[in-house]
C-alpha cells in the first residue's frame, strides 16, 4: 500500500494533498479502511522523518553557532588590536585600519543586504567567507610573529570583509531558511552563546599571559620548542571559524528565489541611485538631518574608542591585577554580560521616561566610559566605566530605533534605513584619520578625554535640539 | 531662541514630562559618572610587576682584560659558538640569564640552564651559535632573572648589552 501511496503521490506531485491520494487509491480499488490506515501510518512516517531532518538541521546550526562563538571569543577585537600594536603598528595606523574596517563593513553590509534580496547566494559561498575569516587569524598570528605591520593590516581587513560577508549572508539565510527552527535556536543561542564567548575570551587572555609573545620554551618527547599564547589563541579562533564555515556549507537551505538577474556592478549602481533619491527625501526633514549628524559623531567616538580601549587597558595594567591580556578579557567579559540585562533595562526605562530622554541618557552613559579611562585609570573603575558605556550604547540603539518610528513617515523610514549606514561612513574618511592622528600626537589619555567631551558637549546638545525641533513641529 | 523654546516647552503640559525626565536622567548620569570616576582612587595601582623593585639591586658586568670585553665568537656554519664571562656586581643573587643573540640574519633567544650567579661571582659560559641561520653576531643582550620569594622576576630594564664581540683566538 505504501508503494501505492508513493505512486499516487508521484502522479499528483503538484497537488499532493492526502485527499487526492486517497481518491486515486480508491479509484485503483483499495478498501477505504486500508487506505485510511496506510495513509495515517505513512503521514506519521513522513512527520517523523521531517522532525528528524529538522532536528538534524538545528543540530548543524547549533554546532555552527557553537564554533562561531568560540571564534568570537578567541579572536576578540580587543586582542587583535593589542597584537597589532605589539606587531609594531602606531596608534595612527591602528586607528586608520580600524576606521577602514568599519567603513568597509558598513558598505559591504548594505550591499549584501540588498543583493541577497534579489540574487541567490549559495551556501557554499557563505561557508567560504567563513573559511576566509578563519584563515585571516592565521595570517594575523603570522604577521605578529614576523613583526609585519602590512601583513597584519591586510589580514585584518580581509578578515573583516570575510566576517561581514559571512555574518550578513548567514543572517539572511537564517532568516529565509529557518522560520520554524529560529525561535528555539535563538532562545538557546542567547542563553549559551554569551557564556561560550565569555569563557573563550577568558581562556584566550589566560593563554596569552601564560605563554607570552617572547615564547615559552617547552620540552616534549625530547624536542625543545617555543610556544606562543597568541598563536594558540588565534589558531583556535581560526580552526573554529573554518569548522563553522565548513558546517554551514553542508546545510540544506531553502533560499529565496532569484527575482532578477543582476550583476554586482548593476546592484552598486542601483544602490547609488537609491542613495541620491533617499537623501533628497529626508534632507527636507531637519530633525532627521540632526539625528544623522548626532549618529555620525556617536559612531565615530565608538569606532575610535574601540580601537584603543583594549590597548590602553593592556598597557596600563600589564603587570598588575590578573596580568595584561586577562585584565582586558575580564573587563570586556563584564561588559559583554550586559547583553543579558541591558535590553530589559532599556525597554523598561524607555516606557517610563520616553525615547528622547533615553537618547540623552544613553549618550551620557557612553561618555562615562572614556572619561573614566582618563580621570581614574584603575581596573575597578575602568570595569565599571566600560560596563556603563556598553549599557549606554544599548540604550542609544533601542531609543534610536524607537525614535525613527516616531519621527518619520513610512517612506522616510525606508529611505533612512537603506541610506543612513552608507551616509554616515562618508565623513569618516576625514574624521577617523584626524582622530587617529590626535591619538598618535597626544597619546591615548587625552584622546579619551576628547571623546568623552565630544559626546557630552556636542552630541547631547544635538539631541536637545532634536527635542526642541520635534516639539515645534508637533505644535504646528 | 533656544531658551525661548525651552521656556515654551516648560509651559506646554505635553512637553514638560520629557524635559523633566531628561533633566532627571542627566542628573543621574552625572552622579553615576562622578561615582565611577572617583571609585577606587585609593586602591593601590599596580603599575609595576611585584618584585621588580628588587631589580634595582641587580647589576651585571662583562669582564674585561686589557680593555677587551670577554665576549668571543668562534667556529663556522652550524658549529659556531659564543663564549663570555659575566659577573654579578650587584647586591642580589641572579637566578638565571636570558641571552639574546642578535645576528645579521635573525635573533636567537637562549634561556641559559644552570646560569645562576651569586653576588660577586663570575659566570663563564659557552653557547652554540648557528652562523648559517643567524649570521654574524652583531650584539648580545643579557637579561637577568631573579627570584623574589617564590616569584620569578625578569629584570628587563637591567639588561646588559655588548656589541664588542671579538673572534676567538
Amino acid at each position: 500500500m505504501d508503494k501505492g501511496i508513493q505512486e499516487a503521490k508521484k502522479e499528483g506531485e503538484e497537488e499532493d494533498s492526502l485527499e487526492k491520494i486517497k481518491i486515486q487509491l480508491e479509484e485503483k480499488g483499495h478498501l477505504s479502511s486500508d487506505i485510511e490506515k496506510s495513509i495515517s501510518a505513512y503521514s506519521k512516517k513522513i512527520q517523523s522523518s521531517k522532525k528528524s531532518l529538522e532536528s538534524k538541521k538545528i543540530r548543524k546550526f547549533f554546532l555552527k553557532e557553537f564554533f562561531d562563538r568560540i571564534s568570537y571569543g578567541f579572536g576578540s577585537q580587543q586582542f587583535i588590536n593589542i597584537l597589532f600594536f605589539q606587531t609594531g603598528a602606531s596608534y595612527f595606523i591602528i586607528g586608520i585600519i580600524n576606521g577602514l574596517r568599519v567603513i568597509l563593513s558598513v558598505i559591504l553590509t548594505s550591499f549584501l543586504d540588498e543583493y541577497s534580496k534579489v540574487k541567490k547566494i549559495s551556501r557554499r559561498f557563505i561557508g567560504t567567507t567563513g573559511i576566509i575569516f578563519g584563515f585571516s587569524f592565521i595570517f594575523m598570528a603570522m604577521a605578529r610573529f614576523l613583526h609585519s605591520v602590512p601583513l597584519f593590516a591586510v589580514a585584518l581587513l580581509i578578515g573583516s570583509i570575510g566576517a561581514v560577508s559571512y555574518g550578513e549572508l548567514y543572517q539572511s539565510m537564517f532568516k529565509y531558511a529557518l522560520k520554524k527552527e529560529r525561535s528555539l535556536l535563538l532562545r538557546n543561542i542567547a542563553q549559551y552563546g554569551l557564556m561560550i564567548t565569555g569563557a573563550s575570551i577568558l581562556l584566550a587572555g589566560f593563554l596569552m599571559d601564560r605563554f607570552p609573545a617572547i615564547g615559552t620554551p617547552i620540552s616534549l618527547f625530547g624536542f625543545e620548542f617555543r610556544i606562543f599564547g597568541y598563536l594558540i589563541a588565534f589558531e583556535i579562533a581560526a580552526i573554529s571559524s573554518i569548522i563553522a564555515g565548513y558546517v554551514l556549507s553542508f546545510m540544506k537551505e531553502k533560499q529565496i528565489k532569484i527575482i532578477e538577474k543582476r550583476s554586482s556592478l548593476t546592484q552598486l549602481e542601483i544602490q547609488f541611485n537609491n542613495l541620491k533619491e533617499n537623501i533628497s527625501i529626508f534632507s527636507k526633514n531637519k530633525v532627521i538631518v540632526v539625528l544623522i549628524v548626532a549618529t555620525i559623531i556617536t559612531v565615530f567616538v565608538q569606532t575610535l574608542g574601540n580601537s584603543y580601549y583594549g590597548i590602553y587597558i593592556y598597557e596600563t595594567f600589564k603587570y598588575g591585577y590578573f596580568k595584561g591580556f586577562t585584565n582586558v578579557a575580564v573587563i570586556f567579559l563584564i561588559a559583554i554580560m550586559t547583553s543579558f540585562f541591558a535590553p530589559f533595562i532599556v525597554r523598561k526605562n524607555a516606557r517610563e521616561y520616553g525615547k528622547f530622554p533615553m537618547l540623552v541618557f544613553g549618550t551620557l552613559l557612553m561618555a562615562i566610559m572614556p572619561l573614566t579611562y582618563y580621570y581614574n585609570p584603575n581596573l575597578i573603575s575602568i570595569a565599571m566605566g566600560t560596563l556603563i558605556g556598553f549599557i549606554g550604547a544599548a540604550v542609544i540603539g533601542v531609543a534610536h530605533g524607537l525614535l525613527t518610528t516616531d519621527l518619520m513617515s513610512e517612506n522616510e523610514r525606508k529611505a533612512y534605513f537603506s541610506t543612513y549606514s552608507i551616509l554616515i561612513t562618508l565623513p569618516y574618511v576625514i574624521m577617523i584619520p584626524l582622530g587617529a592622528y590626535a591619538a598618535q600626537l597626544y597619546g591615548l589619555k587625552p584622546l579619551f578625554l576628547l571623546l568623552g567631551l565630544i559626546l557630552a558637549l556636542v552630541v547631547v546638545p544635538l539631541y536637545f535640539l532634536i527635542i526642541v525641533m520635534h516639539n515645534k513641529k508637533e505644535k504646528i | 531662541m533656544f531658551m525661548k523654546n525651552m521656556l515654551k516647552i516648560s509651559k506646554n503640559k505635553k512637553a514638560v514630562s520629557p524635559l523633566i525626565a531628561t533633566i532627571l536622567l542627566i542628573a543621574f548620569a552625572v552622579a553615576l559618572g562622578a561615582v565611577v570616576m572617583s571609585w577606587g582612587r585609593n586602591v593601590e595601582f599596580l603599575k609595576e610587576e611585584p618584585g621588580t623593585e628588587k631589580c634595582a639591586d641587580v647589576n651585571l658586568k662583562i669582564e674585561e682584560i686589557n680593555e677587551i670585553p670577554q665576549v668571543f665568537y668562534g667556529g663556522t656554519g652550524s658549529d659556531g659558538f659564543i663564549k663570555f664571562t659575566i659577573s654579578n656586581i650587584g647586591s642580589y643573587d641572579i637566578d638565571q640569564l636570558i641571552v639574546w643573540v642578535i645576528g645579521e640574519k635573525d635573533t636567537n633567544i637562549v634561556e641559559l640552564k644552570q646560569s645562576s650567579i651569586k653576588i660577586g661571582y663570575p659566570l663563564i659560559k659557552e653557547i652554540k651559535h648557528d652562523f648559517d641561520n643567524y649570521g654574524n653576531v652583531k650584539k648580545l643582550k643579557f637579561i637577568p632573572k631573579i627570584k623574589v620569594d617564590d616569584l620569578i622576576v625578569i629584570c628587563a630594564k637591567n639588561a646588559l648589552e655588548e656589541e664588542k664581540i671579538s673572534p676567538s683566538s
